[in-house]
């Protein structure tokens, strides 16, 4: 109770105490009650203190006009009370307000003193308090009368040992009851008081009660006698409730049996029928089957016989009618620890509420926290179980909440109490109870509940090991049934006689109750196997009558607004991770940290005396490109690779709100991607910044980004195929290492094992599955073709380069096969060539009368044809020599003109030592040395190699086009500056971003698809040893030990036997 | 063992080692840089030099190379096998008088190396031919001994 | 819809290839156009026969300072071109030239065996020879390593002197006679810069003297080859500088006593006794006149 409401109470009871005969001792003693049953011993004190005060108050104005009528202090009275109940109109709430006018009337009572006055009192307090007339007299007679026909209203409830006479209030027979209870309830503001009149010792939420005292029975109440059934919130409620949703579903198990992949029988001849409106337990020893019976019959799994039938809809086969009525809330937190109890609750409703606004859907929260009780903590983070923000049955409430705003007609739930106190178990169950009231039917798995929690549940279904289905029932017969097949004494007794409890244990015990030896040591064999406890109860069981009701189910969940799904898990996760400070500050910072480390170590003067940093020197520029690669790999991986493995269990409970995969994964890539562009621009602009890399940042930035975006996806996947943190930060480097190997940046192409592709013309296969050497290659290649500098000289140098390589090295190469031909033949050798090297004079020639010079030279040798093993002579070798010097002469001359042509042009920008100064900054500051031998080879050890029959250029790589022209000949040598597409030059830079954005679109079907679980699975399941049920994923090991120690304790039989 | 390893990297460095080159031309060097033995490499020039033709002067061809008083320089040619012409070489000094000549025409004898102990500077002309006016291939070399 | 997405993305970045290839495709054109070009640099020359049969005229620097190191002439650092200058070569003229001063640097370093010093200057002439297209003249990694003992000299001075030998003639056969001519202008610009400022002592100084006055003729065939390329700006200008050198040089007289050669023949070997002398007759003066000519000019080269 709040401390305004105590002080106007306190205010108001003085006023009345006072009127016509004064304070009575009764009435102090019902204040100091009253108090001490609302408050501490010391806060009582002050309070009483208070109450005397105002009496005292009351007596001194008194005392001031001692010769006033009586009459006209009572009207003074009035005003008074009219000026204090508008003043707590202002500050309470319409539900305290009805709280203090029942304290009111209570107070009355205390001495049964209602004189005019006092009744004027209250009435005017009502009148202002806006409190309807028909509650008001509820009220009234609620406090006042305590005999049975007095109290035949609807607003009361009566529970006694008596047979009901009233018509109008509602009963609840308690035949082991002293007296009676009165239960009223106001319904404008949903409340209920209690009160009763009688001798038994009762207990009111675990205290005590007194007679004739009125209490507050608030939501989640119980009333315990020592004898005879409990009272619940729930079982009052469903008296008043009386529009109460009707039975519309129907819910039958017929036969259903599980095997799991390994063989392993789950569940047996599993059957059941249930209606709406009822909770139903399952129970069973551990590993008996009780999960996996849950997922049958909420459809996560497919049984192996028999059929789940809801409205004579097969649940398993005929998924999508029944989507959405179907809830399921596993053991697991589903909660987002970093949003708050409303936020968690809010993105919830929401994805289910698609074409609602989001101020019904808000309504909808606020309304769903208040009967959940959480609403005085909904700004509360929920934290995680490790570091608790709220308690654990909050949090399980919350859980049931999430999948409760929908609204599923069949609710299933896993082991909702384990790890919560008892109070909060009770609470729970109690929600749950009350859910029934509304209709719902209520699967329950549970394990060890207590009593009252078991007497709670309308049937219980017992497994025993192997999914064999013992028992179905009602629970309090379940002991009584269990302890006659047992033998036992009192077994037509189910619960205690003294104290009502049940006790699930002992049901289990008898279950499982083992042979014990002759010296009272047990055996390790059940005294009755779980076939045989089946047996029996075949035996005992009446089947009911089938229920053939055909209802319409209540509506199933529209499919619709999948923008407005992205929207909602967009939203949902940005705010969950805009709350988690440390994740957004570490994602901020890791990037230009790493920048800055990287770069600053890397940023080096190669000539220390002079003291000044000058880009063209810098060697680090090439493991620069490198670096950035494969921190865009890391850092995109790392962003991504637990986000799904995060959700998983969220995502388990979002597939029965029939959301689609495709809104949740386009939601989380485009968070992931504006992530990955932050931390690109951040590494871009403080790495480059650092290094003196000018321009370009939109070019490192694309690409960066690009490698980043497909790692993000990379991680996506990963994080949605494994199932442990562990496993996915191990899979972490298998992704990484090839493809820092792989880059062509640590190791060259041409120095890889050959069997890989090593040492050819082109990049080796292996490589090209590699984004790393695509964004690698991309990088450097466009580092070097398009700094301000090279970018003015490149094609200019692109065909001194070409006409060098041929006029140094290809030629003259090609003129000593046919060197060698003529001084064979000339000294008489038989076979001067070998074929092999005429075919290979044939290719390059006719490559060379091909290629993109002939057109301007216009030098061929005619007929290829003749350059072949059996053609070729003297004659031809004389020609091959003409016309190889004639080719000599022209790319001698080309050269001489391109590189004149070049030297004049740099001629002229130093002709002046100022216009030298500036150019050679300009040098310096673009050009990059160390990465032009790199991107021009210039450490090749063979300039050109001979392939097969085929010379391969192996200098100035970034200078050379790639030569295949076909359809799909993109793939091409390392560095290209292009690549060929449909016989089209694309230059490398964009070619190479498309090849990345392509395996980030495959990366994304593989996701959508999940390929990579569903491979996984395949694995597994080939491999027969490990279960592969991913629903049982917390069970797995459970089940295997269970394996392990059973043969265990086979083998220790035989060698004791 | 030093001059083992300068003739494997020296083959190395032609191009791409090609089996099918010919021993005229950079590979004749290789093979007669044996003959420098402690003197220090100068000069060399390749000779190759068609046959004389009828009625044509012999073909020959000549190189100017300064050299100092006080010097010792060592002075040879090797031909190449499959050519049949054999190199003989002539030194002129900037007068024109002829030195010396690799070539004793009273014994139809070849000198395969030529000391020459320089006491008067100046630019000497080198020149080449082949013997009898055949085809051949050779280098000539100019080095200074110790 | 994220279909769609995604194929936009790859459309924008095809178009975005047009583009650049657009903007490539304008400068290949030009670079091509040069192919059929008809302009042609250096028409007036001697023909190249003449010039491979001159350029050799130009001594090799192991020579001159090879002298300096048997007359005891101490080495000196602060005479080489310094490494880090290589930067600052822009153009075919000045990394010609420079190419030149470096091998001299390289040569007169080893003939000192200062080898470990001398990988900067490898890597220079790497360098310099790679941007004039010619690298394959040297085994950079042979060198590399062989420089790393003091034992390899006379290996790294081969492989160095046929390297710029056959380099030459191979400029020549190109017709980039002009690179060949100051690459040797280059060398010998260097040498005689070291020879005239290589610290001399009274013992040796007279010997010195006497190899810096022989140069008079070494210039005269240098300029002869140059003046081929007169009609070049940066041509001129050199051969301009290299007059004042020439105008101190002027100052010296060479005489000559021919005699007809001795021939004594043993084991195979053909000695020559050369009984010819020449007399040269050049001042200190003259020296430090010719020292501050050419300075000036060297300088001016390796700037």
């Amino acid at each position: 109770m709040s401390e305004e409401i105590l002080k106007a109470l306190m205010q108001l009871f003085a006023i009345i105490a006072r009127q016509d005969v004064g304070l009575s001792h009764g009435e102090r003693g019902f204040v100091e009650s009253f108090l001490k049953q609302q408050l501490s011993e010391s806060s009582v004190n002050e309070y009483l203190r208070l109450f005397d005060g105002y009496i005292e108050q009351e007596v001194k104005t008194r005392e001031e006009k001692p010769g006033s009528e009586v009459r006209l202090t009572s009207v003074k009275d009035s005003v008074k009370i009219l000026g204090i109940a508008k003043k707590i109109n202002r500050t309470l709430t319409q539900k305290q307000k009805v709280v203090v006018l029942v304290r009111l009337f209570e107070l009355m009572n205390s001495d049964q003193n209602f004189t005019s006055q006092r009744m004027a009192i209250i009435d005017t307090t009502a009148e202002v308090f806006n409190i309807n007339k028909q509650e008001y007299r509820a009220i009234s007679s609620f406090v006042i009368r305590n005999k049975s026909e007095e109290l035949d209203i609807p607003e009361i409830l009566i529970s006694q040992s008596q047979p009901n006479k009233n018509t109008n209030s509602r009963f609840i027979h308690s035949p082991q009851l002293n007296g009676r209870i009165i239960i009223l309830r106001v319904k404008s503001v949903d409340l209920y008081f209690f009160k009763y009149s009688g001798h038994t010792e009762l207990f009111i939420n675990g205290l005590p009660l007194k007679a004739n005292r009125i209490y507050n029975f608030a939501n989640g109440s119980v009333v315990k006698q020592p004898m005879g059934k409990s009272i619940f919130y729930t079982d009052i409620a469903a008296k008043f409730i009386s529009d109460s949703a009707e039975s519309n579903v129907y819910f039958k198990v017929e036969n259903v049996s599980h095997t799991f992949t390994n063989g392993c029988k789950g569940l047996e001849n599993i059957n059941l029928q249930e209606i709406s409106g009822k909770m139903v337990a399952i129970m069973g020893s551990s590993g008996s089957g009780k999960t996996t019976l849950l997922n049958v019959l909420s459809g996560v799994e497919n049984p192996t016989q028999g059929k789940v039938i809801i409205n004579d809809i097969n649940l398993h086969s005929d998924k999508e009618k029944i989507k959405g009525i179907i809830g399921y809330i596993p053991q697991d937190d589903l909660l987002i620890e970093e949003l708050t109890v409303y936020e968690n609750l809010f993105y919830s409703t929401m994805l289910v509420f698609r074409d609602h606004t989001s101020m019904q859907i808000a309504e909808k929260v606020d309304k769903m926290l208040t009967s959940l009780g959480l609403l005085y903590i909904k700004e509360l983070k929920v934290g995680n179980p490790m570091n608790k923000k709220i308690s654990g049955g909050q949090r399980k409430r919350l859980n049931i909440g999430l999948e409760l705003i929908r609204e599923p007609s069949v609710l299933f739930i896993d082991e909702p109490t384990s790890g919560l106190s008892s109070r909060d178990s009770e609470n729970v169950i109690e929600l749950l109870r009350e859910l029934t009231l509304r209709g719902k039917l209520i699967f329950v798995v549970i394990h060890q509940p207590s009593s009252e929690i078991f007497k709670m549940f309308d049937k219980v279904v017992i497994l025993d090991e192997g999914g064999v289905q013992i028992y179905y029932g009602n629970p309090v017969e379940a002991a009584i049934y269990f302890k006659k097949i047992d033998n036992q004494i009192n077994s037509d007794v189910g619960e205690c006689p003294k104290c009502g409890n049940v006790n699930p244990e002992a049901i289990f015990n008898i279950i499982e109750s083992q042979i014990v030896d002759e010296y009272g040591k047990s055996t390790g064999f059940r005294k009755v196997q779980p076939l045989e406890w089946a047996r029996y109860f075949k035996n005992f069981h009446r089947p009911e009558s089938p229920i053939e009701k055909k209802v319409d189910l209540p509506g199933t969940l529209m499919k619709q607004g999948w923008w407005r799904q992205v929207n909602i898990y967009f939203r949902r996760d940005i705010s969950s991770k805009l709350a988690n400070k440390q994740y957004i500050l570490l994602n901020l910072l890791e990037a230009p940290i790493l920048a800055f480390l990287l770069a600053y170590i890397i940023r080096y003067i190669d000539d220390p005396a002079s003291g000044v940093y000058i880009f063209r020197e810098n060697a680090n520029i090439m493991p620069y490109l490198f670096m950035c690669t494969i921190v865009a790999l890391f850092t995109g991986l790392i962003v991504s690779a637990e986000e799904i493995y995060k959700d998983r269990k969220i995502l388990k409970r979002e597939s029965f709100l029939n959301l689609s995969r495709s809104s949740y994964l386009l939601s989380k890539v485009s968070i992931l991607f504006m992530i990955s562009a932050m931390q690109a621009i951040l590494f871009i602009w403080v790495g480059n910044s650092i290094l003196g890399i000018k321009g370009m940042y939109f070019e490192y930035w694309l690409i960066f980004f690009s490698v980043a975006a497909l790692a993000n996806i990379m991680g996506l996947n990963i994080s949605s195929a494994f199932n442990s943190a562990v496993t996915i930060y191990i899979i972490i480097p298998f992704l990484i290492i090839p493809q820092m190997v792989l880059t062509g940046a640590l190791f060259s192409f041409d120095r890889i094992n050959y069997n890989l592709g090593g040492g050819r013309e082109k990049v080796p296969v292996i490589a090209e599955i590699m984004p790393s050497r695509w964004a690698f290659e991309a990088l450097a290649v466009n580092q070097f073709m398009n700094n301000d500098y090279e970018k003015h000289f490149y094609e200019l140098r692109k065909m001194e380069s070409a006409f060098n390589f041929k006029n140094v090295y290809y030629i003259p190469e090609l003129k000593g096969y046919v060197e060698t031909y003529k001084s064979k033949f000339l000294a008489g050798d038989t076979n001067p060539l070998a074929e092999a090297d005429i075919t290979l004079l044939q290719n390059e020639i006719s490559k060379e009368n091909n290629s993109f010079y002939a057109e301007h030279h216009q030098i061929f040798f005619d007929d290829v044809s003749r350059i072949s093993p059996e053609n070729f002579n003297m004659e031809t070798a004389e020609e091959i020599f003409l016309y190889f010097a004639q080719l000599e002469n022209f790319y001698r001359e080309s050269f001489n003109r391109v590189n004149g042509h070049i030297d004049r042009q740099i001629s002229e920008m130093v002709s002046t030592p100022e216009m030298r100064k500036e150019y050679q900054q300009w040098f310096d500051k673009h050009y990059n040395s160390p990465l032009a031998a790199f991107a021009k080879n210039t450490f090749a050890p063979l300039p050109l190699v001979r392939l097969g029959n085929k010379l391969v250029q192996k200098i100035d790589p970034v200078y050379l086009d790639p030569s295949n022209q076909k359809l799909l000949g993109f793939r091409s040598h390392f560095m290209a500056p292009n690549k060929n597409l449909a016989g089209k030059l694309i230059p490398t830079f964009y070619f190479n971003i498309a090849i990345i954005w392509f395996f980030t679109v495959i990366a994304y079907f593989a996701l959508y698809f999940d390929i990579l679980k569903k491979m996984l699975l395949l694995f597994e399941r080939k491999d027969g040893k490990m279960q592969t049920s991913i629903n049982k994923n917390g069970k797995t090991t459970d089940t295997r030990l269970r394996f392990i120690n059973s043969t265990e304790n086979e083998k220790i039989l035989l060698n004791t036997n | 063992m030093k001059k083992y390893f300068i003739l494997f990297s020296l083959i190395f460095l032609v191009l791409s080692a090609n089996k099918s080159f010919s021993q005229c031309g950079d590979a004749l060097l290789e093979i007669c840089h044996g003959k420098l033995e402690n003197a220090r490499f100068i000069k060399s020039w390749p000779i190759q030099l068609p046959a004389r033709a009828r009625g044509e002067t012999l073909p020959q061809v000549s190189f100017k190379l300064p050299l100092t008083s006080g010097n010792t320089y060592k002075i040879f040619a090797c031909d190449a096998s499959e050519y049949p012409g054999k190199v003989i070489v002539s030194i002129r000094n900037q007068n024109d008088d002829l030195v010396v000549t690799s070539y004793v025409v009273e014994q139809n004898r070849h000198i395969p190396v030529i000391m020459f102990p320089v006491s008067m500077s100046g630019i000497y002309t080198f020149s080449f031919y082949f013997q009898d006016g055949k085809e051949g291939c050779a280098v000539g070399v100019v080095s200074v001994a110790d | 819809m994220k279909k769609q997405k995604t194929i936009l993305v790859i459309l924008l970045l095809i178009l975005g290839q047009f583009i650049a290839g657009c903007q490539q495709g304008q400068q290949r054109q030009e670079a091509t156009d040069l192919l059929s070009d008809s302009f042609r640099d250096g028409d007036l020359r001697l023909n190249d026969a003449m010039i491979k049969e001159m350029i050799s005229s130009v001594p090799n620097p192991l020579e001159i300072t090879s002298i300096l190191q048997r007359t005891g002439v101490v080495y000196s650092q602060d005479l080489l071109n310094p490494a880090g200058n290589v930067n600052d070569y822009n153009t075919n003229f000045q990394r010609a030239l420079n190419l030149g001063v470096y091998g001299t640097d390289l040569i007169y370093m080893n003939i000192y065996e200062r080898t470990v010093a001398t990988l900067r200057y490898l890597s220079n002439l790497r360098e310099l020879a790679s941007d004039l297209r010619v690298e394959q003249f040297f085994d950079y990694t042979t060198l590399n390593r062989l420089s790393e003992s003091s034992k390899n000299v006379d290996s790294v001075l081969y492989i160095t002197n046929t390297g710029f030998d056959k380099m030459s003639r191979y400029l020549i056969d190109q017709e980039r006679s002009h690179i060949a001519i100051l690459i040797s202008a280059g060398t010998w610009i260097e040498s005689l810069y070291i020879a005239t400022h290589a610290p001399t002592t009274a013992a040796n100084k007279e010997t010195i003297n006497k190899r810096i006055g022989e140069q008079k003729k070494v210039l005269d065939n240098l300029l002869l080859l140059m003046n081929s390329y007169g009609q070049n700006s940066n041509f001129d200008e050199l051969i301009k500088d290299l007059m004042t050198v020439k105008k101190e040089f002027d100052n010296v007289t060479i005489t000559y006593q021919y005699a007809e050669p001795s021939i004594i023949e043993s084991d195979g070997t053909l000695v020559v006794v050369d009984n010819s002398r020449s007399i040269v007759d050049i001042s200190d003066e003259t020296v430090k006149n010719i020292a501050s000519a050419i300075a000036v000019v060297r300088n001016k080269v390796i700037e």
